[in-house]
């Protein structure tokens, strides 16, 4: 079942055991933790199953990035999903549609479909895949994820996931790695989970710890420039979320909890403790149409968005 | 009697019709409208040639039957390959279903027939949804006159649409400022796999316009246009077994401040690699990724942005990946 090529993670089977949870959560939970952008094949869309997907478009304008997936629990269906640059010029404020579709894996023919739309911002730049774009650094901007999001007994959920490219100019804060979780009934794809922020990443500012040394022209051009030099200078706090299904439903589907492990780095002090990684729990329940976030600790005042450090001082 | 000259006259029109399409096939076009008009009447005379036509009726039967939709068909057009006089490369368009706002959606076949059995060969069947930008209309259909060698082995056919495709919806709403991007003529070539002619290249747009305004110029404001215009060539070096291409665009830039005025010729162009499935076309970074770095600097930026492309493409968002494998 585990469908992405991925490094064992030691981390899955602690929390597993923290939290209780069944062993399909531990499948769940190393699926999409270890998800990594150049461990993975890539999810190629054979030529038939694009001209199927363009002629299901009937646009003109070409795919910007385009994925195909056979599902591995219904192998007579693939999962398609494209990107289609629909106006604005400028990398960064730029819109897309981001079409997702079910094709029958023989003949092509499309049967279900959702039509979305994608605005880029700060942490959300599409990157083409074209041959030139080989940097290796550079994931795919779209992934088809087939973990088993199984919500009740009869429904397992489809994931589409959005990469961001950059990390956005000046900004101390982003969250990226979008999935959209949709239910397949008939000729719908229906969205239930829509731009759930996977990847988190934030600069904690404090004293920069460069902040005696001889502030010459040369270490002001580079403070301004360097990106890497910010991680120097500065706290980061970053983190990849996982999925988990809970045992409790809630209008048919079960409760869904994203856990954000997430590490400190960049100019931290000789003298570490256990205090630089934390778990952030968000939860999330269905509300008959789709899942809204019922509790989050991202929103905690009291420890998050708030000045004080929630790690301790050194 | 009679019969015999009708036949020696219909043969005599055939070599002369040929003789002109190989003709125009092979000569540099003399400027875009005069090209375009010439090569219409010739498509239209194609299309008279021996049973060019009733092909083209039956095909189209055949395919409203298989969609169960009415049979009538538009804009045929039709090339007697110059190269393999055998072969005529054939194409139109078919009403498929009404679609919401009255627009329709069109069928757009183009098929490969054989002119002495006046068998189909290969085929291709795209759909053409007419939207609020995209409108079908008697000129949108029409074959390059012209094969892309891909490599020894493979030439490439090529079809243009042109589709009033246009978007004045703003694209950047900053500062008040307003800027609309259009473009009109798409090309498609095709090469021949079995049964069927596959788009390596689809919908490549050959024409780029934008204009737009910049309020935060000096004088209150200036108003910007920028248009080109282009073709494809084949290029020596090659990727996944075909030739690059590249799209190479002319036009100028026009800038006004109310004032002055400023008419600079601009050029933009783009090498297209073969992905071992298609030639990607990634519209928004055609022609160039320059042409999308439009504002108030205007005329002189063009040499100037070079390095500054380069160099924001670093990114830096797997760096705490890294760190997160510690």
């Amino acid at each position: 079942m585990l469908t992405n090529k991925h490094k064992t993670n030691p981390f899955c089977c602690r929390l597993t055991a923290l939290f209780n949870s069944s062993l399909l959560t531990c499948a769940l939970l190393s699926c999409t933790l270890a998800f990594s952008s150049t461990s993975h094949a890539k999810q190629e869309c054979s030529i038939d199953a694009l001209e199927a997907m363009e002629n299901d478009s009937g646009d003109v304008r070409g795919f910007s990035a385009a994925v195909c997936k056979q599902l591995p629990h219904q192998e007579q269906f693939t999962m398609g999903a494209y990107l289609q640059w629909t106006g604005g010029s400028y990398a960064g404020e730029r819109r897309y549609t981001l079409r997702t579709v079910i094709m029958d894996t023989q003949t092509h023919e499309v049967i279900a479909r959702h039509t979305g739309s994608l605005y880029e911002r700060a942490g959300l730049t599409i990157v083409a895949d074209t041959p030139d774009n080989k940097d290796p650094n550079s994931p795919a901007p779209l992934w088809i994820d087939t973990a088993n999001y199984k919500l009740n007994s009869d429904t397992r959920a489809l994931g589409v996931r959005v990469q961001a490219q950059q990390h956005p100019e000046g900004a101390n804060e982003y969250k990226s790695d979008y999935l959209n979780l949709f239910v397949h009934q008939g000729r719908f794809l229906i969205p239930v989970v829509e731009k759930l922020p996977l990847y988190y990443w934030k600069v904690w500012k404090n004293e920069p710890s460069g902040y005696h040394v001889a502030r010459t022209p040369e270490v002001i051009k580079s403070e301004t420039n360097d990106k890497a030099g910010l991680t120097k200078r500065y706290i980061v706090e970053s983190g990849k979320g996982a999925l988990h299904i809970e045992p409790k439903q809630y209008k048919g589907f079960a409760d869904l909890k994203l856990l954000t492990k997430t590490k400190l780095s960049g100019a931290l002090p000789k003298r570490t403790d256990s205090s630089q990684s934390r778990t952030i729990i968000t939860h999330l329940r269905f509300n008959g149409e789709r899942y809204y976030i019922l509790e989050s600790k991202f929103s905690d005042k009291r420890d998050w968005q708030h000045s004080e450090r929630w790690w301790k001082p050194w | 009697m009679n019969k015999s000259l009708i036949v020696f006259t219909a043969l005599l029109l055939t070599t002369i019709c040929s003789a002109n399409s190989y003709a125009l096939g092979s000569l540099k076009k003399d400027t875009p409208e005069q090209a375009l008009y010439e090569q219409q009447k010739s498509q239209q005379q194609d299309c008279a040639l021996n049973q060019l036509g009733s092909v083209i009726d039956f095909d189209a039967a055949l395919l409203s039957r298989k969609h169960g939709i009415s049979s009538s068909l538009y804009y045929p057009v039709c090339w007697v390959l110059p190269h393999n006089k055998e072969q005529a490369l054939l194409s139109y368009f078919q009403p498929y279903k009404e679609i919401e706002h009255n627009y329709t959606s069109y069928l757009w076949r183009v098929i490969l027939v054989n002119r002495y059995s006046n068998k189909v060969e290969a085929r291709y069947t795209g759909i053409i949804n007419e939207n609020s930008n995209i409108k079908v209309h008697s000129d949108t259909n029409s074959i390059v006159h012209r094969e892309y060698a891909l490599n020894d082995n493979t030439p490439a056919l090529g079809l243009i649409l042109d589709l009033v495709n246009y978007d004045n919806s703003p694209q950047s709403q900053q500062h008040g400022d307003y800027q609309a991007f259009k473009t009109n003529r798409f090309m498609t070539l095709f090469v021949q796999q079995g049964d069927k002619l596959r788009p390596v290249l689809k919908h490549l747009p050959l024409d780029y316009e934008i204009e737009g305004t910049d309020l935060a110029g000096s004088n209150g404001g200036v108003y910007l246009h920028y248009g080109v215009e282009g073709e494809v060539e084949v290029l020596p070096t090659t990727s996944h077994g075909y030739h690059d291409l590249k799209l190479i665009t002319q036009g100028q830039q026009y800038r006004t401040d109310g004032e002055y005025d400023q008419i600079e010729p601009i050029n933009f162009s783009s090498e297209l690699k073969y992905d071992g499935k298609r030639y990607p076309v990634i519209t928004e970074r055609l022609p160039s990724p320059e042409f999308w770095q439009i504002n108030q600097t205007g005329v002189n930026f063009l040499s100037e942005s070079d390095d500054e492309s380069a160099s924001k493409i670093v990114p830096n968002s797997n760096q705490p990946e890294s760190q997160d494998a510690n």
